[in-house]
């Protein structure tokens, strides 16, 4: 009998003795793919066709009142193509049903290993090992793939049937069969190689789960250690799930396929794809190369012990024993930070450290030998383990390695970014890649963004760097946790923000770190910066839409009297051209210092991305194109139909005239004891005991209706909206609000609308500081 | 042949085989013995490349048995648990052995399985034991090897299928030189079957020779004799093993040749005197003896 006859009679003997797991995939394919997906493609064939086939675009921020209507007709097919792949591509569902059928089809072909009676059986019949293997590890493979296909053959017809098939539907399905073949084979390799580096059904589903779960929560842990020690740590950008999931593309299977699946999701580009997948195939490769090489070392005795490879053990009891150790101590220190005075937190951390370690190593060691009287078997090992999981957390507490504390010296740097939120343009941050467009988070788009002209930046970031420094010192060291480093006040106050920083170094080597500042003591260097045009050109959106020549199809306007949006069609590139200079000509204290006027929204060619943009009055030319292009930008100061006027103010902002009211009390001490008995605050000064009196109770409200009073206020307003959203954080009385009601229509008809507004700092007019004094009085 | 040279095996701190070195001539039937933890299975395996040998070589007509599908095509190896898969039927088991050994009979297969009362198409699961063993030596049966590896297989066989098996032995062994290899700790089980037995204690062989040769030197001999003999000075003369003296009649088992001993005893004037058949075991423990091992203590 030849080798290639033995193989297809084995296999097909093999099937045979594995027949339910072939069962069980089926009946799951069929009911996802021939149930549940009959069931929705019926739900959304019948949708869309009631819909007869019309799109209408919606705008997520309110009514779209079109200059030009459009409407599209499109045809089923390509309405219901993106559901459809939705559900038989990029399902959640699949990663579970793949997942799980590897470790199933893995166990299954290859727990025999783990039976002293299968391993006699099959290691003396006349097969080689590598015929075994070969079987066992195609029937696997067979199993998820044939229903697999079989049911996606099924879709396709169905599709068919209903008229919703088509050429994107069908690339959809492939790919996904590609994508969830390759999450299968990576799983079930794993699951093999669990299977062969142990000699107990129970040891196998624990290595497989250490295979899955170690590196994640390793660096999980390291994450979160970083994440309480190091105050300037910088968190990534993309989104904390992304962010994860992306880190930890290659330390673990089910990570790198729940990675794989995701950037699937997030539709990344062909190109990347296939390369993806050329690098997978040889990978799995010799994966399944060194699975077969193990299964022939595999001595057959191992079968019904813990571990099959001897060398193994003390490497897999150390490796758990360390995190498990630096997790339980780590743990102990934020329940003492978080429940008791934090003084003993350290003792408690190292406690914590020996006390994980001794008992996970001790554990395992345990179930390595059998017998829990031998846990202690290796006793120098298990002193190691202890030192190193004390070490570790040590390292972080301590900042043993000046993560806080990197400044790289000016020489070695070759370019910097920075990135505040209270100082980026635009709102939503998209970039174009063959054809498609992606969501970019403002971070990392600013952070992106390097200047080779850093000597602001880098002032900056010594500042920044030496603040946490010393915030450090206090905040880290053994015995009682002290309180911040008081921050320096200004004329503005203080408002501790955000500011990352990357060094993009000559050697190649990026570094980005997050410091906590106040935003008002560095606005000196804040403006430098901003009025670079290198800065502008790197870190703005618009130009970089302007400079690439991207094709802008409509602009919505937005405006803060109403936040409906009016949608223009646009004629060319000239509206943006003309906006970027506009913008770029602004300095920095005309930006910070005027209210916007609007925001508009600038659509691309090829759907789905826009960039925000902010409007100020200085900006002529494009108020005069939005005109002509059938947008009059709405003023504030011109609004006729403003009812009324609300100021809602605490005492803070007219803290001096609270001052004075009280001391022209008729008697102090009446006030005192009014303090106290309502404040309990008498062993405060009269200073500290009046703000805190009227922050407590000292929020007013000025109602104005007059219209010539509010005519001289409006000039002075800007929209709360805007404040912090879509440019450099404007200056406005902080404790100031303005409501205004403007009233629409007549009669029964009558519908009135509040919008709220800040005033510009120090330009609250003086009849109203007049008018809020007497106000505290009443 | 199956010759092992100096093979040994360990588990952990565990020196289950220890330099074995036994050659298995063709058309024998081989009987390993040994006590519980002697080492037979352990030594079966290796033969049935089960285990790779710590030291030393094993091969099958001059063949490396390990990971070697040329030479285990030679054998087919019955364990002393058989494994049998999860709900099977004797016919899909014959089937899978068909496709495992390219000269496995199905027809015979089929044929012996109802003699021995065995329904095909039954799970084995519902069968009993001895039952199991059945199966497993018909299977053995039709594989049609040169060499059949038994590990303690004729325990759980009643005394009715035990000869039943043994006479199958006997045919196949005629018909096409079969060479079985039996392991058991029953010296009595292997009685009337065995050509050749080892002896394994402890991971070492004790001894290894064919029965017949054993047999040459050691015969028991039951004799009567009258008040006056001089039995007890011809005795001394010779190489007693075994005395039992019950009245008159003797029974005397005696190291040398069978001529020599009967006519040493004839000196004696016996009023009869009859050579008796002698057991494995009263063989064995003579030969233990030179050995210097008390056998009784060795095996029951």
């Amino acid at each position: 009998m030849t080798s290639r006859n033995s193989f297809f009679k084995l296999l097909k003997e093999d099937f045979r003795r594995r027949l339910w797991v072939f069962i069980l995939a089926s009946v799951v394919f069929f009911g996802t793919f021939g149930v549940v997906f009959t069931m929705v493609l019926q739900q959304w064939v019948d949708n869309y066709t009631r819909q007869n086939g019309m799109v209408t675009d919606s705008f997520s921020y309110g009514a779209v009142y079109d200059i030009e209507r459009l409407s599209e007709v499109r045809p089923l097919s390509e309405k219901v193509a993106g559901d459809v792949i939705e559900f038989i591509a990029l399902n959640p569902w699949l990663v579970i049903v793949a997942s799980v059928g590897a470790l199933i089809c893995g166990m299954s072909g290859f727990a025999f290993l783990h039976s002293k009676k299968q391993v006699d059986f099959y290691h003396s019949l006349p097969v080689k090992r590598e015929m075994l293997f070969a079987v066992r590890f195609t029937n696997g493979v067979l199993f998820f793939l044939i229903p697999y296909v079989i049911s996606l053959l099924y879709v396709f017809l169905l599709c068919g049937l209903f008229d919703a098939m088509s050429w994107k539907v069908l690339q959809g399905g492939l790919v996904g069969l590609v994508i969830h073949l390759m999450g299968f084979i990576i799983m079930y390799l794993f699951t093999i190689l669990a299977v062969l580096l142990t000699g107990k059904l129970l040891m196998a589903f624990l290595g497989f789960a250490v295979f899955c779960f170690y590196a994640p929560a390793v660096y999980l842990l390291t994450e979160a250690l970083k994440d309480v020690f190091f105050i300037s740590l910088y968190g990534g950008s993309v989104g904390a799930m992304e962010d994860i999931i992306f880190s930890m593309k290659y330390v673990s299977p089910l990570s790198y396929y729940c990675s794989l699946f995701y950037s699937v999701y997030q539709a990344e580009t062909m190109k990347t794809f296939w390369i993806e997948l050329g690098c997978f195939v040889i990978f799995a490769a010799v994966l399944a190369v060194a699975c077969l090489w193990l299964y022939k070392k595999r001595r057959s005795e191992t079968s019904e012990t813990a571990m099959s490879f001897k060398v193994s053990e003390p490497i897999i009891r150390i490796l758990i024993a360390i995190p498990v150790g630096v997790l339980v101590g780590f743990m102990f220190f934020l329940i003492e930070q978080d429940y008791g005075d934090g003084s003993s937190a350290v003792l408690w951390m190292l406690f914590g450290c020996v006390l994980g370690a001794f008992l996970v190593h001790g554990f395992v060691e345990s179930l390595f030998r059998g017998d829990i009287k031998k846990c202690l078997s290796h006793k120098w090992q298990l002193l190691a383990t202890i030192g190193v999981a004390v070490v570790i957390p040590l390292c972080f507490y301590l900042d043993v390695f000046g993560y806080d504390s990197y400044l790289p010296n000016k020489s070695q740097v070759k370019g910097m970014a920075m990135y505040n939120s209270d100082l980026r343009f635009g709102g939503s941050y998209y970039e174009m890649k063959d054809g498609d467009s992606y969501y970019v988070n403002p971070q990392e788009y600013g952070l992106s963004a390097s200047v080779e002209e850093f000597d602001a930046m880098y002032e900056l970031a010594g500042i920044l760097s030496e603040y946490t420094k010393t915030t450090r010192k206090n905040l880290f060291r053994f015995g009682r946790v002290r309180n911040y480093q008081y921050v320096p006040e200004t004329e503005y106050g203080t408002y501790m923000t955000d500011f990352s920083i990357r060094y993009t170094l000559k050697n190649g080597k990026e570094v980005t770190r997050t410091y906590e500042y106040n935003y008002w003591a560095v606005l000196d260097l804040l403006e430098q910066i901003y009025n670079q045009e290198e800065y502008k050109k790197t870190t703005s959106p618009m130009y970089m839409a302007e400079d690439e020549g991207y094709r802008v199809k409509y602009v919505d306007c937005v405006s803060p009297l109403t936040e409906d949006a009016y949608r223009i069609r646009v004629n060319g590139q000239e509206l943006q051209r003309i906006y970027v200079e506009e913008l770029f000509a602004m300095s920095f204290d005309e930006v910070i210092q005027s209210a916007a006027i609007g925001r508009l929204e600038f659509l691309y060619e090829g759907d789905w991305y826009s960039y925000s943009a902010i409007l100020y009055p200085q900006m002529t030319r494009t108020i005069a194109m939005l005109k002509e292009c059938g947008y009059e930008v709405p003023l504030l100061t011109e609004a006729e139909n403003i009812k009324e006027l609300h100021i809602n103010y605490t005492s803070e902002a007219i803290r001096e005239a609270a001052l004075d009211a009280l001391k022209e009390a008729e008697t102090y001490n009446e006030f005192a004891e009014t303090l106290t008995e309502e404040g309990g605050i008498s062993y405060k000064s009269t200073y500290e005991a009046t703000a805190e009196y009227y922050e407590k109770y000292g929020e007013y409200t000025l109602r104005l209706t007059n219209p010539e009073e509010i005519a001289a206020i409006l000039p002075h307003l800007m929209a709360r909206s805007y404040s912090r959203e879509f440019g450099p954080f404007p200056l406005h009385e902080e404790n100031c609000q303005v409501s205004i009601t403007f009233a629409y229509g007549e009669g029964e008809e009558q519908h009135e609308d509040v919008r709220w507004f800040y005033f510009l700092e120090d330009e609250i007019p003086e009849f109203v500081i007049r008018k809020m004094k007497e106000n505290l009085h009443e | 042949m199956i010759e092992a040279k100096n093979v040994s095996k360990s588990f952990s701190d565990i020196l289950a085989v220890d330099n074995v070195s036994v050659t298995i001539r063709e058309g024998a039937v081989f009987g390993m013995i040994g006590t519980n933890g002697a080492g037979k299975s352990t030594f079966l395996r290796m033969l049935a490349g089960v285990l790779a040998p710590d030291a030393g070589t094993i091969t099958i007509d001059e063949m490396p048995v390990f990971e070697n599908p040329d030479a285990k095509r030679k054998f087919f190896y019955i364990s002393d648990d058989q494994y049998f898969f999860a709900n099977t039927t004797p016919a899909e088991l014959v089937r899978y052995y068909g496709v495992a050994y390219p000269k496995f009979d199905k027809e015979r297969a089929k044929k012996l399985l109802s003699q021995f009362g065995l329904d095909e198409k039954r799970k084995v699961a519902t069968f009993s034991k001895g039952m199991k063993k059945q199966l497993s030596v018909i299977c053995g049966i039709c594989a049609n090897t040169k060499y059949l590896f038994c590990d303690e297989t004729f325990d759980g066989l009643d005394p009715v299928m035990r000869q039943a098996v043994k006479s199958i032995f006997a045919q196949e062994i005629a018909e096409r030189n079969m060479t079985p290899v039996i392991a058991s700790h029953n010296l009595r089980e292997l009685e009337d079957i065995c050509d050749h037995v080892g002896l394994l204690h402890r991971g070492g062989v004790l001894l290894s020779k064919d029965l017949e040769d054993m047999k040459v030197n050691i015969h028991k001999v039951q004799c009567a004799f009258k008040a006056d003999s001089n039995i007890e000075e011809v005795l001394s003369e010779m190489e007693v093993i075994k005395k039992e003296m019950r009245g008159s009649l003797y029974t005397i088992t005696a190291r040398g040749n069978s001529d020599d001993i009967r006519n040493r005893i004839q000196t004696a004037n016996p009023i009869f005197m009859e050579v008796l058949p002698l057991s494995l075991e009263e063989i064995f423990i003579s030969e233990t003896e030179v050995a210097g091992y008390d056998i009784k203590k060795l095996i029951f």
